[in-house]
């Protein structure tokens, strides 16, 4: 880039120079030929002058010639110059005494009628003077010229007519290069001779043209300041150097042009030349300057290669450089360091080999044990699963059937006796419930389903499921209504304050037991607050363990295992909810759960004013006609017997087919379903639920039964007018639930 | 067009590509000259004689000097117009027949070097520049055919320049004891000659009379002769017809009268006539020649003037003044520039 521009920069000065030098230098020669040619011009004129005035010097007056001698002189004079178109002699009055001419008689008489230019005056100490140029009339332009004749005491003066198409021709003969060629103008800016005749016959007006100004130039009074040659416009057009010399005696100016073209041939040439070393160096500059930049960037390039295959990672990469320079010894460091990182890599290589192994090792080891503790885990939810089951199917049929035995014997001893089986079924119940859920809660089976939960609605049912066990010790039991709703699961929930309010009143032996909520900011606080015997601070801390309990409460009677806590910490602490206790020794305990509040719902259409303490129309269920769905004969049969026992009509079935069969034998639509959740098969409780509906037309309310903690509350929930009751349940609970759903 | 060939005529091809670009104004305004030089086919139109065909080779000459490298000979053309042997009444239809072959040609400039071919022109239209020449005065030309003078498609020159009365002081000067002169007229063509009654004019100053004598053709010129012979001192032939057809036997007719005589074209004292004053033809050849290269170089007809001579030569036979036994005086013998020499 360097090299180039600055042989553009040389290339433009030497083309300026070439220029300068070349204009100048035809400028000077232009100069040469104007003086030249006006030299010729001149002398021709000159020539003539002094023929005319040799002729003029013969004895015109009296004299010894004769007039044909005088007549034949001066047809001599007509003989020599062509350019001479007639001649006089004319004395000092203006008349003519002879007359010669190539076109008219050769008669004085009539010479001055022909005459159409004025008589030049000679100035004195001239011995002529030319006149103005001027076209004859059918021919070309004229000058006359007079020329004094010393004659003794009678000057005279010879008159010529001279033809300048004459000049003409020795202008067109002067050869200005090419192209180039001279013309006149005279002092009135005629142009009175060029190689172009037909151009002067058009007789151009010159006035006002650049011709014209330069020619005023030329004859500025001091000339040496004027340039040599100008630029100029040629008459014919075209922009052309011209030069001018002068032409002093008849104050002509001569002028030498030449067309651009030709004056720039040099320069051109320069240019060409120019231009071509300009093209040579330029490609010079440019292969010296790749190979200079091979030279120096391709070792530069097989380094960075080199290095850049080193960088990723393939270190038996080794550069090669055939140099005796810094380069090679840099080349060299690479190689130098890339044999000390190979060598570093594969130690390296060896150890992460080593400890990959042995991470594998223990990989499949973790692994192993995890396989082994999910088998034992999934053997644990099976087992749960089946207890939860299978264990609480006949629990709830026996229950059953003790309430159901219980009512039917009138003997007082049978029924003393059936009243402690009823007991200890009650607490085989109450032992295996709880047994049961606290090993759900350690299994981690027990999936809390968050949802919005009206607190009001599962305070009133735990009051309707304690007031009659809180009526029986003679303690009051107040559950304050609420408006609040929060974010748990019903059914844990549930059983947590169930639970509270079970212990308040096994652990209460006389005043009340308090049910309650309040807000906490965006929470809401539920307390269990007893008048009972209190905890001391020694219990407080082991009071939430499994099987503890209280030394004051074992005593008979109290059928307490000791795993209420346990199953209230595990749930809250499943839930997230926050469980508080504060106890006095022997004034009482207050347990507060601190539960996420959320809006208050809308309130549901009005329907029956729920009232725990009321009768409704349904609290007497006699005459309700009940379906029955269970597929264990022994609870359908103890369901169906309670159910007789209530007053009620029932049907009773195993599966929906069954049911939806015995149906067939009654006009009516069953009032209430009772149906357990699982059927047998893949059938459930809430198909058949769907099928009686759909039979009857009718939104028959249903309790469903079920012994599977896992039943999700929003599957029954689903459905309008449903409930869900787990097994084992009395017949008591069962009957309050049936109230609790028909009152709904 | 291709303005590289005429360019590089000048410049050569290489400097013309680079002149192309730094100087293409120049360029630009040399383009319209190659143009019409390069299409140009030019018909020189003329009488068909030996002097009208060596007239043509001179025009030629100059032609080529003038254009120099873009002179192309075969653009340039003789077109005879052969009229010798023809009954006068088929002169002028045959004429007519010519020029409109010369129209349909399609030339780029026609030089019509006679009068009566330039009428003929002027009777069809015709969208070329056109030459003419005639020997007529210019008055009389103007007058005899108006639409010439001033034509927007037509300039030449006009070599006509009332010479008689010089004539006659030339053949006074040859014999002062010469007193009534002949002079050759055209019965149908004279009036394209100067004046008679002038020409009696300038005689009468200079002491002569003048004798009519009919030259329509030879038989005719040959009675008058026979007739006047012993009734004139000397001849004056202008250019009528006669001369153009038959000039070498009108000159020896008139030698054999033993009298002198004068005539208007020194191409006929080449050809054996005593001596002739003139107008020199070849300014008129030149005159083609420049205006031609302006034609086809672009210039309207409008900025091209017509010419005249400028040129006036005497020209004497020294072999035919021998063989009429005559003796010309010195005086003239100086004032000629044409001398045959005797043999």
């Amino acid at each position: 880039m360097l090299v180039g521009s600055v042989l553009l920069i040389a290339g433009a000065v030497e083309m300026g120079l070439a220029y300068r030098s070349n204009v100048a230098l035809i400028s000077k020669l232009q100069q040469t030929e104007a003086r030249t040619a006006a030299k010729l011009i001149a002398d021709y004129l000159q020539t003539i002058e002094r023929q005319a005035q040799a002729t003029a010097r013969l004895p015109w007056g009296d004299g010894p010639l004769s007039q044909h001698e005088r007549r034949a002189e001066l047809h001599r004079l007509l003989n020599l110059f062509p350019a001479i178109l007639e001649i006089e002699i004319l004395d000092a009055q203006g008349a003519t005494r002879f007359h010669v001419s190539r076109l008219h008689l050769d008669s004085p008489q009539s010479a001055a009628a022909l005459r159409q230019a004025p008589i030049p005056t000679i100035s004195a100490g001239r011995s002529l003077a030319y006149g103005p140029t001027y076209f004859r009339t059918g021919s070309a332009p004229h000058v006359p010229l007079a020329i004094s004749i010393e004659d003794g005491a009678a000057p005279l003066i010879m008159l010529l007519q001279l033809n300048l198409t004459f000049v003409a021709d020795l202008v067109g003969g002067i050869r200005i290069g090419e192209q180039g060629k001279a013309f006149i103008i005279d002092r009135d800016l005629n142009l009175v001779a060029h190689p172009n005749l037909s151009l002067v016959l058009s007789k151009p007006a010159l006035a006002g043209t650049e011709l014209a100004r330069l020619i005023g130039i030329e004859a500025s009074p001091d000339p040496s300041n004027t340039p040599l040659t100008h630029w100029t416009t040629s008459i014919e057009g075209g922009r052309v150097l011209t030069s001018i010399a002068a032409l002093p005696q008849p104050g002509w100016k001569l002028l030498v042009e030449q067309p651009a073209s030709e004056v720039l041939v040099p320069v051109w040439a320069a240019v060409y030349r120019t231009l071509a070393i300009l093209l040579i160096g330029l490609l010079i500059a440019f292969l010296a300057s790749r190979w200079l930049a091979r030279s120096l960037t391709q070792p530069i390039l097989t380094l960075r290669d080199g290095a850049a295959r080193i960088g990723g990672g393939d270190l038996t990469t080794r550069i090669e450089l055939h140099r005796n320079d810094e380069l090679a010894a840099l080349a060299q460091q690479f190689n130098l360091m890339a044999e000390q990182l190979q060598g570093y890599t594969t130690g390296l290589e060896d150890k992460i080999n080593q400890r990959t192994r042995e991470l594998v090792s223990a990989l499949e080891e973790v692994r192993a044990r995890r396989d082994e503790a999910d088998r034992a885990n999934a053997a644990k939810s099976r087992f749960l699963a089946t207890a939860s089951h299978d264990l609480r199917q006949p629990l709830h049929a026996i229950s059953l059937l003790v309430d159901l035995l219980t009512n039917r014997l009138h003997q007082p001893d049978l029924t003393l006796l059936a009243g402690k089986v009823q007991l200890s079924v009650k607490a085989m119940e109450n032992l295996f419930n709880g047994l049961l859920d606290i090993s759900k809660l350690d299994a981690g089976v027990v999936k809390p389903m968050r949802q919005p939960v009206d607190l009001n609605q599962l305070l009133s049912l735990l009051d309707l499921k304690f007031s009659p066990l809180a009526e029986q010790k003679g303690l009051s039991l107040r559950v304050m209504p609420t408006t609040l709703v929060v974010n748990s699961d019903p059914s844990l929930l549930e059983r947590i304050v169930s639970n509270l309010i079970s212990n308040a009143i096994r652990y209460t032996q006389q005043g009340r037991v308090l049910v309650g909520c309040r807000r906490r900011g965006d929470r809401v606080e539920l307390m269990v607050i007893d008048t009972g015997i209190g905890i001391s601070p020694a219990e407080q801390e082991v009071i939430f363990e499994e099987f503890y309990q209280s030394p004051d409460a074992k005593r008979p009677g109290n059928d307490g295992l000791g795993l209420g806590l346990a199953i209230v910490q595990r749930s809250a602490a499943l839930l997230e909810h926050s469980v508080q206790m504060q106890s006095r020794l022997g004034k009482g305990s207050s347990f507060s759960i601190l539960l996420p509040r959320l809006p208050r719902q809308p309130k549901r259409p009005a329907g029956p004013a729920h009232d725990v303490g009321s009768t409704t129309a349904q609290d007497n269920l006699a005459q309700l006609f009940i379906a029955i769905i269970d597929d264990d004969a022994t609870n359908r049969d103890a369901l169906a017997a309670h159910c007789l026992e209530w007053g009620c009509h029932i049907v009773s079935g195993s599966s929906q087919a069954d049911i939806l069969h015995a149906l067939t034998e009654h006009l009516r639509a069953p009032d209430l379903i009772l149906t357990d959740f699982k059927l047998g098969s893949a059938e459930t409780g809430i198909d058949v639920i769907r099928a009686l509906r759909e039979q009857a037309g009718t939104t028959i309310p249903a309790l469903v039964i079920t012994a599977d903690f896992n039943i999700a509350e929003s599957l029954i929930q689903s459905l309008p007018a449903v409930r869900l009751v787990r097994k084992p349940c009395s017949a008591e609970m069962l009957k309050n639930a049936t109230r609790a759903l028909l009152n709904d | 067009m291709n303005p590289s060939a005429t360019r590089s005529s000048h410049l050569g091809r290489r400097q013309f590509l680079v002149s192309m670009a730094l100087w293409s104004t120049l360029a630009r305004s040399s383009a319209p000259q190659v143009k019409a030089v390069r299409d140009a086919k030019v018909f020189f139109v003329d009488i068909d004689t030996e002097g009208a065909r060596q007239a043509f080779d001179r025009y030629l000459s100059h032609c080529a000097d003038l254009l120099l490298k873009d002179f192309k000979k075969q653009d340039f053309h003789f077109w005879p117009i052969r009229v010798t042997g023809l009954e006068e009444s088929r002169i002028l239809p045959y004429v007519d027949g010519e020029v409109r072959k010369l129209i349909q040609s399609h030339p780029r400039l026609a030089i019509m070097t006679n009068l009566r071919i330039a009428r003929a022109l002027l009777q069809h239209p015709f969208d070329f520049p056109a030459l003419y020449h005639t020997s007529q005065l210019p008055r009389i030309a103007e007058a005899d055919t108006p639409r010439l003078i001033g034509h927007p498609r037509m300039t030449g020159f006009l070599s006509g320049v009332p010479l008689h009365a010089k004539r006659l002081e030339l053949l006074r000067d040859f014999s002062p004891r010469v007193r009534t002169v002949g002079i050759l007229v055209d019965s149908v063509f004279f009036k394209e000659d100067e004046p008679l009654d002038e020409l009696q004019a300038s005689a009468g100053a200079l002491g002569l009379r003048l004798s009519p004598i009919a030259a329509d053709d030879l038989p005719t010129l040959h009675r008058a002769v026979a007739n006047i012979r012993n009734n004139v001192d000397a001849f004056v032939v202008p250019r009528i017809r006669l001369i153009t057809l038959e000039g070498p036997a009108v000159a020896t007719t008139l030698n054999q009268t033993g009298k002198p005589a004068i005539h208007s074209l020194s191409r006929l004292v080449r050809n054996g006539g005593l001596m002739s004053y003139e107008a020199a033809i070849e300014d008129a050849v030149e005159a083609f020649a420049r205006q031609t290269v302006a034609l086809l170089r672009g210039t309207p007809v409008s900025q091209i003037p017509v010419e005249y001579p400028r040129r006036f030569r005497l020209s004497v036979n020294l072999s035919t003044a021998k063989t009429m036994n005559v003796k010309l005086p010195a005086s003239l013998l100086r004032r000629a520039e044409l001398i045959i020499p005797a043999t």
